[in-house]
């Protein structure tokens, strides 16, 4: 016998029906949580997936003789199949009875040699009060009091109402179960299903039937190949009559009758189901363990704590690593013979074409089996939601779970030893981090807690973090038990910062809650957390605020895990950086596009549409510090400054900056590699990785090459590093800020400004009566504020700042005192409080007003013989009479007030408006009058691309010129302005360009009226 | 085209058979059917008011159309059924399942 | 007279594989320590480094750091010609790989031949040249690897001669 049970349980089909089942069963407790979720919104997608999970393991089942297995899932089946017809509703009763079910289940399918000694009535009674207690009345009788049936000559069992059998029986009737297919058995033999459901009811009353929908397929599906049905008559024909009902059909058609043994006795041969029931003989022995697990009797309706899956010994593998490793393999026989061959011929060049091929092999061989123990996080945050829930429910408590980054992927060893700290943590936040309700409430916060599973990469390392909104840690409350328990010293308690405190909790020996809580157990468990951490070379930081919360950070490093990342390259030399540290590439190219490298201070700054970057030229900071490009490093500066062309924007989440290097390569996905002992302190390294090709590139550490790089220190103030990007709807202007004696902040639009260098006072001659310096082996012309307005003059001694502008085609110098600032405001400009020679309006900076310099009247009183007079060919031509009127819209006063002036002065006659519907509106009014339009981009109501439109859109005036100005200097906003209508694009402030274009338009348009 | 009726109301249809449900009509129905379920019908009623005979690969239909209203969220009924059909549909207890009523009177 | 030392570290025989690092000499360290010998192969630089590492390298599928003895011991260092290998040596449970000018060979040397290194070799009371031992073609000093390999105060310039 002991054989044959062996027999039973080793059967190959038994082990692929085990494992099948247990495929079915892992999906099906966050199914039946979805389910729930999903309330009255059924998702018929998923009921049905939960529905064919216990169909299957029921039918299966059934052919291996694990009854109560069958007669569980049996149960299940019928409640989820009245789920998915609607009449039964999954909530928080239902679902846990099916949890209960499914995880009964689970166990019993674990162990099937003992599964049939398995006590389920409980689950049976309350599945079947369920569903009963959905059924329309006259069903409910029938499905209490079953009795079960062997059939002979093996089979599954039948269960039929006691009453019908009862009632039956009495009547000298036989009970018959047969196996048949509508389609197969009646149908193809040209009979009729009428007909021959006409013969049984003559014989004798269908008790059961149950035909298997699932298996006659949809309407997809060939249509009619198989009615498959089970049914069970009671006839007072006996066996031997009985063929007369079902012709040809002898071996599916099987008398019932109630005592396996005696079944077994009757029938000739031993099925496997017979061994099973002498199997379940033997265990109901007292003393077995099935005994002892049939008195433990958990009632159904309280939440058990859930049992952690048992550590599996396969795996399960992504179709395409086992190609690849499949096509490795295959690699690695080639190379193999290779080698061989070149040994035998003693060929060293093959032999060294043979060496690469296998170590390149090699290496992808060794990734790609790597790959196959990598495990995505998720599959320890899987089993939260119900341990969560269950929890929570068990403590009275609502708790709200979210799960971030459950794709992180990290190696089974590393799960695995994850699993118990992450389990205790969550644990402990649901009960003694989240309050219960009431407190909640009283404390203002939302009745429900929330906890938070959260893991990502983060350059070099892997940082999952819990975080609850509950009660937080209470620093004081636990150096005091920490020092009455005898752990610490007042005096060490003393210099503890309250973090510190609170990282006592990781002592053994601690634990806050005077009740021992059954569920969380003592305080064993955060000194247990810390070791387990530790062994993986992990960290723990906790962050919390009494009353608000706790979080907990965990950081694991990243030894191995593969993140994609983007491969760039310095001189030569590859890197990689984590894509999660990649905003944005650029590639700058002088005097075009949206990019721009700037000089400010004694740094350079990107400028990106309205960002101000700045800058480390990975090359300069690799080779700083290396004695043999000591001498050169100056001189390389100098060569590369012009030099910076591809800049990749990292950011370290909390700071951005452009690292300039030589080329962009693709983004891969690596491997991360940790460097060696003798490299560990190198902080900007995050490891190493072995790249396609099998050369090496390092890893940075985004965060730490920025605090190495000392980016700090470059002479931009923070609040320019932190420019955010702008709101369209604001007009935001980035100035120059400098300084006047005796502390007047003064301000230049940035984009007038080329340069910045400081100098020394003493570098400004007096040449002629004028200030000028030398600069760039040319003479610089010099003024200052103080030329044209009341201000007091620059010193005489120290350090300068001088600010080169172009004005009318030529260089001036500004000179004013530092400190040298750059920022963005999007405060408004007033222009008549300061109005005076040399000052175009105000503004306020940081707090503070800052005198808007106007660089044109400057320029002016410095050098009148190139003061307000046009050159020539900015004359009006003759001929043309009548004075041209341009139309001008802009919202910004201080840019309106600023073009009003120099258009006036350069002969044209201006309507005025502060956006686009005015301007319109001005427009339709003047039609005669008006021969261009200037206008900004960025206005309410109507903006210029909208003006624009409509200019060209009327036939009155689709012929005028439109002129767009603008603070943005983006490549695409001049495709799209293009696009509209417009005739020139230019950037705000450039009176030159301005004038000359309009004269050419007006002209053009004025010699084709003539 | 099967032998058949069908009037559309929104999201309910409501197929009357001319005939019997057997093994002739049925690939045409079947075609019909599938059009109907997944073009989003809520509800299909079957009228076998005019059908006698029901045999094997009609009640197959049955099934079918009930299996794939379920997955696309509907539902099917059928009605009128004749008292020998709904006999044999209630002995094979698909009458919950197939949501079949008899004829009245 | 030169000393005999008395060394319980070595007791026996001790196979030694031998090395010449540029003109400074030949050096020897416990064999059973080196696993393997590769060729020098391809170095890649790393920044910042420390001046003993010469790089890292693709061992197979592993990224193994590439230590210049030369360099490390003060004495120069290692020049990449055909004769250069990498004695890849376990230090600590990771794979280090020791970039020396030449492999001579490995033999066998008695722990009684071991002799005190003359102090005009070296004022050496470093950790890392445990003593001098003769072979077919001269003096070798014997090398304790862990000593060579552990801490990284730069090199160590107490071996130049």
């Amino acid at each position: 016998m002991d054989s044959e049970l062996n027999v039973a349980l080793n059967d190959e089909l038994l082990v692929e029906f085990i494992s099948e089942s247990r495929d079915h069963l892992t999906t099906i407790e966050s199914d039946l949580l979805a389910m729930e979720e999903g309330g009255s919104n059924i998702d018929s997608e998923l009921v049905n997936k939960v529905f064919r999970a216990a169909h299957s393991i029921k039918g299966a089942s059934g052919y291996f003789g694990l009854t109560k297995v069958k007669e569980l899932a049996h149960r299940a089946e019928t409640v989820l199949d009245m789920i998915r017809s609607g009449r039964i509703p999954p909530n928080a009763e239902v679902t846990n009875l099916l949890l209960c079910a499914f995880d009964r289940l689970r166990e019993m399918i674990n162990r099937p040699g003992e599964s049939n000694g398995t006590n389920i009535d409980d689950l049976v009674e309350s599945l079947t009060a369920l569903a009963s207690s959905f059924l329309p009345g006259e069903k409910k009788s029938s499905v209490w009091e079953r009795v079960t049936l062997e059939p002979q000559g093996g089979g599954a069992p039948v269960m039929l109402s006691k009453f019908d059998y009862e009632r039956a029986k009495d009547a000298g009737n036989r009970f018959y179960v047969v196996e048949m297919d509508l389609i197969h058995d009646i149908e193809r033999r040209g009979e009729n299903v009428l007909a021959v459901f006409r013969r049984l009811f003559a014989a004798g009353q269908v008790v059961d039937c149950e035909v298997d929908f699932e298996s006659v397929g949809t309407l997809d599906d060939p249509i009619c190949n198989r009615v498959p049905l089970k049914l069970v008559l009671a006839t007072t024909l006996g066996p031997d009559k009985i063929d007369v009902l079902f012709p040809e059909m002898q071996d599916r058609v099987k008398l019932l009758s109630e005592h396996s043994a005696e079944a077994a006795k009757e029938g000739s041969e031993k099925t496997r189901e017979d061994s099973v029931a002498e199997m379940q003989a033997v265990l109901e022995t007292p003393g077995s363990e099935v005994a002892q697990a049939q008195t433990s009797h958990t009632s159904i309706g309280t939440s058990r704590p859930v049992k952690s899956n048992s550590t599996e010994d396969s795996v399960r593998v992504n179709v395409a690593t086992l190609e690849l490793l499949m096509n490795l393999a295959g690699e690695l026989v080639l190379g193999r013979n290779q080698l061989r061959a070149s040994i035998a011929q003693k060929n060293g060049q093959a032999l060294d074409a043979a060496d690469q091929r296998i170590n390149q092999i090699t290496s992808e061989l060794q990734d790609a089996v790597m790959q196959t123990r990598l495990q995505p996080i998720g599959n320890v945050f899987g089993k939260f939601p119900r341990l969560v829930r269950d929890l929570a429910a068990s403590l009275g408590k609502e708790v709200q779970l979210e799960i971030q980054g459950k794709e992180v992927a990290l190696d089974r060893s590393i799960i695995e030893s994850l699993s118990d700290p992450l389990t205790h943590m969550v644990r402990n936040a649901v009960d003694h981090g989240i309050e219960p309700p009431e407190i909640r409430i009283r404390a203002g916060k939302a009745r429900q807690g929330v906890l938070n599973l959260d893991a990502r990469h983060e350059a070099g390392h892997v940082v999952v973090e819990i975080a609850d909104d509950g009660r937080g840690l209470d620093a004081e409350r636990i150096a005091k038990s920490a020092m009455s328990k005898g752990l610490v010293t007042a005096e060490k308690l003393d210099r503890m910062t309250a973090k510190e405190k609170m990282s006592l909790i990781f002592l053994p020996g601690l634990s806050t809650n005077s009740e021992v809580s059954e569920i969380s157990g003592r305080g064993v468990g955060m000194d247990v957390v810390k070791t387990n951490l530790d062994r993986l070379g992990g960290k723990v930081e906790i962050i919390s605020t009494v009353g608000s919360g706790t979080r907990f950070r965990i950081k694991l490093p990243l030894t191995l895990a593969i993140i994609p990342s983007l491969i760039v390259s310095v001189e030569g030399e590859r890197f990689a950086i984590p894509q999660i540290n990649v905003e944005e590439m650029c590639h700058v190219v002088p005097g075009q596009g949206r990019a721009r490298v700037e000089t400010v201070g004694n740094a350079q700054v990107l400028v990106l549409r309205d960002r101000l970057i700045p800058l480390v030229r990975l090359g300069e900071y690799l080779s700083a510090g290396e004695i043999s490009d000591r001498r050169g490093s100056e001189r390389d500066s100098q060569r590369e400054k012009g030099d910076a062309s591809n800049i990749v924007v990292v950011t370290t989440g909390a700071q951005s900056y452009g690292l300039v290097v030589s080329g962009f390569h693709d983004a891969e996905e690596i491997v991360v590699k940790p460097l060696g002992g003798h490299l560990k302190g190198l902080e900007e390294y995050a490891g190493a990785t072995i790249l396609g090709d099998g050369s090496l590139a390092l890893i940075l550490d985004v965060a730490n090459l920025a605090v190495k790089a000392s980016l700090s220190a470059t002479g931009i103030s923070d609040t320019a590093a932190k420019i955010a990007h702008e709101d369209a709807s604001n007009d935001r202007h980035t100035f120059v800020l400098f300084h006047n004696p005796p502390n007047v902040l003064c301000a230049l639009p940035l984009n007038t400004v080329r340069r910045i260098e400081r100098v020394d006072a003493a570098c400004v001659e007096m040449i002629g009566g004028r200030r000028t310096m030398k600069l760039d082996g040319g003479l610089l012309p010099l003024a200052t504020l103080s030329d044209a307005a009341q201000v007091e003059p620059i010193p005489a001694s120290g350090e300068l700042a001088v600010i080169l502008a172009t004005v009318r085609g030529v260089d001036i110098g500004l000179l004013g005192t530092l400190p040298v600032d750059v920022v963005e405001t999007s405060g408004s400009v007033e222009h008549t409080t300061h109005r005076q020679s040399g000052i175009a309006g105000s503004t306020i900076i940081q707090g503070r007003t800052a005198l808007i310099v106007d660089l044109y009247e400057l320029a002016d009183s410095l050098l009148p013989e190139r003061g307000n007079g046009r050159l020539a060919t900015e004359r009006p031509e003759p001929g043309i009479e009548r004075q041209l009127t341009v139309l001008l819209a802009e919202d910004s006063d201080f840019f309106r007030s600023q073009i009003e002036r120099f258009l006036k002065e350069d002969g044209y006659a201006v309507l005025a408006a502060n956006d686009g519907e005015a301007a319109w509106e001005l427009l339709l009014r003047s039609l005669d009058e008006v021969s261009a339009v200037v206008t900004d981009i960025e206005m309410p109501r109507l903006d210029g691309l909208g003006l624009t439109r409509r200019i060209r859109a009327d036939a009155l005036t689709a012929h005028l010129p439109v002129i767009a100005l603008t603070s943005l200097a983006a490549d695409d906003d001049a495709a799209r302005g293009l696009a509209a209508g417009i005739s020139d694009y230019q950037t705000k402030l450039d009176r030159d360009r301005l004038l000359e274009r309009l004269r050419e338009y007006t002209h053009a348009a004025a010699a084709a009226n003539v | 085209m099967a032998a058949c009726s069908v009037k559309r109301e929104q999201e309910d249809v409501l197929i009357r058979l001319d005939g019997n449900l057997t093994a002739l009509v049925v690939p045409d129905l079947q075609a019909e059917l599938k059009n109907l379920l997944t073009e989003g019908i809520r509800r299909l009623t079957f009228d076998l008011a005019e059908t006698a005979m029901l045999d094997s690969t009609g009640i197959g239909l049955l099934i079918a159309a009930t299996n794939t209203a379920m997955r696309t969220g509907g539902e099917l009924r059928v009605i009128n059924a004749s008292p020998e059909i709904f006999r044999l549909l209630q002995n094979m207890r698909l009458t919950a399942r197939l949501n079949v009523s008899a004829r009245v009177a | 007279m030169q000393e005999k030392v008395v060394n319980s570290e070595y007791a026996g025989e001790l196979l030694v594989c031998t090395f010449a690092l540029g003109e400074n000499g030949v050096f020897g360290i416990d064999a059973t320590l080196v696993q393997e010998v590769a060729m020098m192969g391809e170095l890649t630089p790393v920044r910042h480094a420390p001046a003993f590492v010469a790089g890292i390298r693709n061992l197979r599928g592993r990224i193994i750091t590439v230590i210049d003895l030369c360099e490390r011991l003060g004495l120069g260092v290692v020049r990449a010609t055909p004769e250069t290998r990498l004695l890849i040596a376990d230090w600590n449970g990771e794979p280090v790989g020791l970039l020396v000018d030449r492999v001579e060979g490995t033999l066998a040397m008695e722990a009684g031949a071991l002799q005190r290194a003359p102090s005009n070799i070296s004022n050496v009371q470093s950790e890392k040249l445990r003593g001098v031992f003769r072979t077919g073609h001269g003096l070798a000093g014997l090398l304790h690897l862990p000593s060579v390999l552990d801490g990284n105060s730069g090199s160590d310039t107490s071996l130049a001669e």
